[in-house]
């Protein structure tokens, strides 16, 4: 079933794109996170990693780097050694003072870093000297056998001096090359370190690094900044500086630190130092330089973590939706069918558990609305056919109503005659028609509770094996006189099979029956037989009597339903049928009709077999006369009923106390000597109490548990249920002497005799649960 | 080893090496305001060597109409006009004043003490009392000098390499000039160890090369040294053929002179001098304090010998001459 037009719209707001709730926040918050955990560890991981490779990479360069510019500013001094070497060649006496002057100033053409040469002789003196400033000088025999220059140089071949400022500014070293020969003498060459400077500027650190050499004493020799030098800057302050001088750094792992350049500018540096000279080389990277490739790894980190981080949140809504949406259209599914719009359908199409979901709520839905369909339907019935019932039940009152007029009215027209009637045998006969009244209102009223009974329920079929032959008798004897009355043929066919049933009951389907049959028939006969059909026995009332007309064949079963013809005839009301057609359903018999209009009827029940045993017992009834002498204590709210019972009490020999109500009873009670043998009390009483507490009340009062029993008028079926319920026998207004009388007796006789045989409870009892038997003969007088 | 290339090394070198570590790069850094730098020269108009000042100061980023205004003072041999050009460029409200030569040097420290001066050529800058020492200048002039008074002894010799019985060497420059009267006393005293005399013939102007050429045939000169003046750097081919007119030996200062027919020449390049110069101006450009900055030597003298020349003066190029010199123009 398609959604509809409105539905659609909300279903699709429901996982549409605006999708908020708590569930889709928690799984985008959810993914979110994870994603960006993840990411985050990733990248500090990346940083941090990145971070120390860099730092050892570049750790490692500047190292190299100063170990580099050492050699480099090493190589520059040697290469000057060398050739300062060529001038010492030859022993002091090969060669002319003029030829070494040539010498020295070829020399001076090829090292542009010699400002002046000088050539001392194997005793110390200056022969010779030339100068690019000053006028060169020859043979001065100026004496310098004493000089550092020549006693070292001398010793060792070669002399490097201190570094020394001339004029102030400008760097100067005094570099002394002896031969290898003593005789050679030693050339003393004053290098300009201008050139050294040269050298550093042209080593290339990073962008913005640089190399500087500090002298032995820490003072700056060469450095990319010439004004530095010629300045004469004290670099022994700084700290790598004094480290370096110590000695403190040379392990290689130290040798790079981060300090602060002469500016105070944080720096890594790295130091090497040329040995033979005592100097040392820094390499100087602005620690911003330094770092910027970490720095830029971070960045890049950083926006890949952000960028992650935002596909992150893109993928996590698109998610998040697309795990919400259905969940969404089930909830809104559920609540407009939990809200009574059956005929709405979840739609997701999700191919997996949801969507398994949505079809199961589908197909609840559906069933819902079938069962509410099938429900509205059945209750439609059920309406209808209460209301046929009530009306049939209005029907039926009236009809009662009607029926119960007749004898009424002539019971009225009776008394009156009675009253004034003074002949005896008139009065008798008055009496007798009377009685015939009575009978037939006892009659109506006793169908009347029978119908209530079995549509109560509160029958229960007392089920045994018997004779059917039993039954036979009885209903023939009943008739017989009757039947004769009516110049009719009675024949009851004997049958030796045991059938299985409640006999009270069935005996009053048969009763019906024939009475029914003897009634319609005006002339001819009644047979009631026996036959064995399939495992059942049929018994058959065939009558010759107007017959059934066929469409009328079902609605005989009805209540107060009578044929036509005979509404106007004496008889009974129509309630004999409907009797037996809620018996037979009761004690599942099925009962069937033959019948041909103005031929004759045939009714046939089926009653299952049973196998035939030894005959039970029957002893006869002996209806002992257990009244005498009893005290009996009657309540009832009804002043007449209670003369009554006074009366025919005390005319069975019992002492009788009566109250109008339970206080009464109550006050009475306590004034006996002795607790009654009996108690008899209406059911409802004008107190509002009920029967069954006063005698409950009386009972405990006199501490005894008195017999007794109810009688009421009310025959509603809940009056009955309630009162089998109770536990007490009762009994219905108008009560028939004798059952009155063997209530009475049973209850009085008490606990103390076996238990009577089927016949004798039949006989005896008249028990609530009893069908009363509907006798055509006129009932005993209520005395 | 490199030679000549390598000054011009040194040069650009110098001149991209900074003061605080970072390389210079051209343009990007330079091209904000317009600067100003006035340039004072006894000279009559423009030369190479200003030519050379003025590329050096494009690399470093300093382009003229760009983002720089050069006001030029060409005082033409005059030096009584120099204290009014001087103050002329004051008044121009320049960022820097670039001179040649001491006098112009002395009139714009007379001029400013404030407005930095860089003095692109100077003999002997601290005895000339223009700045305090060569490590530390103080006051607001600073940039190179030669040292001129030390370079006498080895003009001499050259002299005396060329004409070995040399007995009078004349000074020839400017007796106005505290540098080169402190190089006639060096000289005095030089030339008396080989034996020989020194006068000093005041020239001041170019009128007066040939008067100052007639005293000295007068007096029996028969060498001299020509000062790096700017008149007698101006006057140079007069002094040239005057001096082989007067077959006096001429020891110059500068290489123009012998590649202008003169025999030989000792000194620094000048052009790098002016190179080194332009490395001041961007310093002082950039906010340095001329006190702090330390005064420059030139890293390199050199020997230019003009055998052509002294061929057609009959003069012989002896062996350790020609061993020693740097250049030789055939």
């Amino acid at each position: 079933m398609s959604l509809t037009g409105r539905n659609r719209r909300s279903a699709a707001n429901a996982g549409g794109w605006k999708v908020r709730g708590r569930l889709f926040r928690k799984y985008v918050a959810l993914v979110v996170s994870v994603v960006s955990a993840v990411l985050f560890a990733n990248g500090l991981f990346n940083i941090w990693f990145s971070y120390q490779d860099h730092k050892a990479a570049f750790i490692r360069t500047q190292r190299e780097q100063a170990n580099l510019a050492a050699v480099k500013i090493g190589q520059f001094l040697t290469e000057i050694e060398a050739q300062l070497g060529w001038t010492t060649q030859w022993q002091a006496s090969d060669v002319t003072l003029e030829e070494r002057r040539l010498d020295a100033l070829r020399l001076l053409r090829q090292v542009p870093a010699i400002a002046e040469l000088a050539w001392l002789d194997p005793s110390g003196r200056e022969q010779m000297r030339v100068s690019r400033m000053a006028i060169d000088i020859v043979g001065s025999e100026r004496d310098l056998s004493s000089e550092p220059v020549f006693v070292e140089g001398i010793a060792r071949k070669v002399y490097y001096g201190p570094v020394y400022f001339r004029g102030g500014s400008e760097p100067f070293l005094t570099l002394g090359v002896a031969g290898s020969d003593r005789d050679a003498g030693i050339s003393v060459a004053q290098v300009n370190l201008i050139y050294v400077w040269d050298v550093v500027s042209q080593i290339k650190v990073g962008e913005k690094g640089k190399a500087y050499v500090v002298d032995t004493t820490g003072r700056l020799i060469a450095h990319p900044d010439i004004s530095l030098v010629l300045r004469n800057t004290d670099f022994s302050r700084l700290s790598q500086v004094q480290l370096a001088r110590s000695g403190a750094l040379d392990a290689p792992a130290e040798r790079a630190q981060v300090m602060q350049d002469i500016y105070g500018r944080p720096v890594l540096t790295a130091h090497a130092a040329i040995a033979s000279l005592g100097w040392l080389v820094f390499i100087e990277l602005p620690l911003e330089e330094a770092y910027a490739p970490v720095f830029a790894s971070i960045f890049a980190t950083s926006l890949v973590m952000l960028c992650g981080f935002i596909l992150a949140v893109l993928a996590s809504l698109m998610l998040a939706r697309k795990m919400v949406t259905p969940i969404r259209v089930l909830q809104f599914g559920a609540e407009r069918i939990g809200a009574g719009a059956l005929d709405h359908r979840i739609d997701i199409k999700t191919d997996d558990e949801l969507e398994a979901l949505g079809d199961h709520f589908n197909s609840m839905a559906a069933q819902l609305q079938d069962s509410f369909a099938t429900l509205e339907r059945k209750v439609d019935e059920r309406t209808h056919q209460l209301q046929l019932a009530n009306l049939s039940k209005s029907r039926f009152i009236a009809a009662a109503s009607h029926d119960l007029r007749q004898p009424l009215h002539a019971l009225n027209l009776f008394v009156t005659q009675l009253r004034s009637e003074a002949d005896q045998v008139e009065r008798a006969r008055v009496v007798e028609r009377m009685d015939a009244a009575v009978a037939a209102m006892n009659e109506l009223f006793n169908a009347l509770l029978d119908i209530s009974k079995l549509d109560a329920g509160v029958l229960a079929p007392s089920i045994s094996n018997f004779p059917v032959d039993h039954l036979l008798k009885r209903i023939e004897m009943t008739f017989m006189s009757a039947a004769r009355e009516k110049a009719l043929r009675l024949r009851v066919v004997s049958s030796s099979a045991w059938i299985r049933s409640d006999f009270i009951l069935l005996e009053r389907i048969l009763l019906n029956l024939v009475s029914n049959a003897v009634r319609y028939t005006a002339q001819g006969g009644v047979v009631v037989g026996c036959r064995h059909r399939s495992g059942l026995l049929r018994i058959e009332v065939w009558d010759t009597g107007i017959g059934i007309p066929d469409d009328q064949q079902r609605s005989i079963f009805g209540e107060f339903y009578r044929l036509a013809a005979e509404r106007d005839r004496r008889g009974g009301l129509g309630l004999g049928l409907a009797i037996v057609e809620r018996l037979c359903r009761l004690l599942d018999h099925p009962i069937e009709l033959a019948s041909r209009f103005g031929r004759g009827s045939r009714f046939a029940i089926a009653i299952p077999l049973a196998s035939p045993h030894r005959p039970t017992q029957q002893p006869a009834a002996v209806v002992a006369d257990l009244t005498a002498g009893k005290f009996v204590m009657v309540v009832d709210d009804d002043d007449l009923v209670l003369v009554g019972m006074r009366g025919v009490l005390k005319g069975w020999g019992c002492s009788v106390l009566t109250a109008g109500s339970s206080a009464a009873a109550l006050a009475a009670a306590s004034e006996c000597e002795r607790a009654p043998d009996l108690i008899i009390s209406d059911y409802r009483l004008g107190d509002g109490t009920t029967g069954f507490d006063v005698i409950e009340r009386l009972r405990a009062a006199f501490n005894a548990k008195v017999p007794a029993f109810l009688i009421s008028g009310d025959t509603a079926p809940e009056r009955l249920r309630e009162a089998s319920a109770s536990g007490y026998e009762l009994l219905h207004k108008p009560v028939l002497p004798m059952a009155l009388r063997s209530v009475v007796s049973q209850l009085l006789k008490g606990s103390m005799d076996e238990k009577p045989s089927v016949e004798a409870a039949v006989m005896s009892r008249q028990p609530a649960d009893r069908i009363s038997a509907a006798k055509p003969s006129p009932a005993p007088q209520l005395q | 080893m490199r030679r000549r290339d390598f000054l011009t090394g040194v040069g650009a070198t110098a001149s991209v090496a900074a003061a605080d570590g970072s390389v210079c790069t051209a343009t990007a850094q330079r091209s904000q305001r317009m600067r100003r730098l006035g340039l004072l020269t006894l000279a009559a108009g423009p030369a190479h060597r200003h030519e050379v000042f003025e590329t050096t100061l494009r690399t470093f980023g300093y382009r003229e109409g760009d983002n720089l205004l050069i006001e030029r003072r060409y005082a033409a041999g005059r030096f009584d006009r120099l204290p009014a050009l001087a103050a002329d460029l004051v008044r121009a409200n320049v960022d820097v004043i670039v001179t040649e030569s001491t006098p112009p040097a002395l009139a714009a420290k007379q001029a400013t003490t404030v407005i930095p001066i860089v003095m692109a050529t100077s003999g002997d800058a601290v005895r000339t009392g223009l700045v305090e020492s060569l490590a530390r200048p103080g006051g607001n002039v600073t940039g190179m000098t030669f040292a001129g008074p030390e370079l006498v002894g080895k003009k001499l010799e050259l002299a005396r390499e060329l004409r070995p019985q040399m007995r009078r060497i004349a000074w020839f420059g400017n007796a106005a000039t505290v540098p080169e009267q402190i190089s006639f006393v060096e000289l005095k005293k030089t030339a008396a160890t080989v034996g020989a005399d020194a006068v000093f013939i005041d020239v001041r102007v170019a009128e007066s090369f040939a008067s100052g050429f007639a005293t000295m045939a007068a007096t029996g000169v028969d060498a001299m040294i020509v000062a790096e003046t700017t008149v007698n750097l101006e006057g140079l081919d007069q002094i040239i053929a005057l001096a082989a007119q007067h077959d006096v030996v001429a020891v110059y200062g500068r290489r123009e002179f012998v590649d202008a027919g003169g025999v030989v020449s000792h000194g620094p390049d000048f052009n790098d001098l002016f190179r080194g110069a332009a490395f001041f101006v961007d310093r002082i450009f950039q906010g340095a304090n001329p006190a702090d900055l330390p005064v420059r030597l030139p890293m390199k003298f050199e020997i230019v010998v003009n055998l052509k020349a002294a061929r057609l003066l009959g003069l012989t190029i002896p062996r350790s001459l020609l061993v020693r010199a740097d250049a030789v123009i055939k």
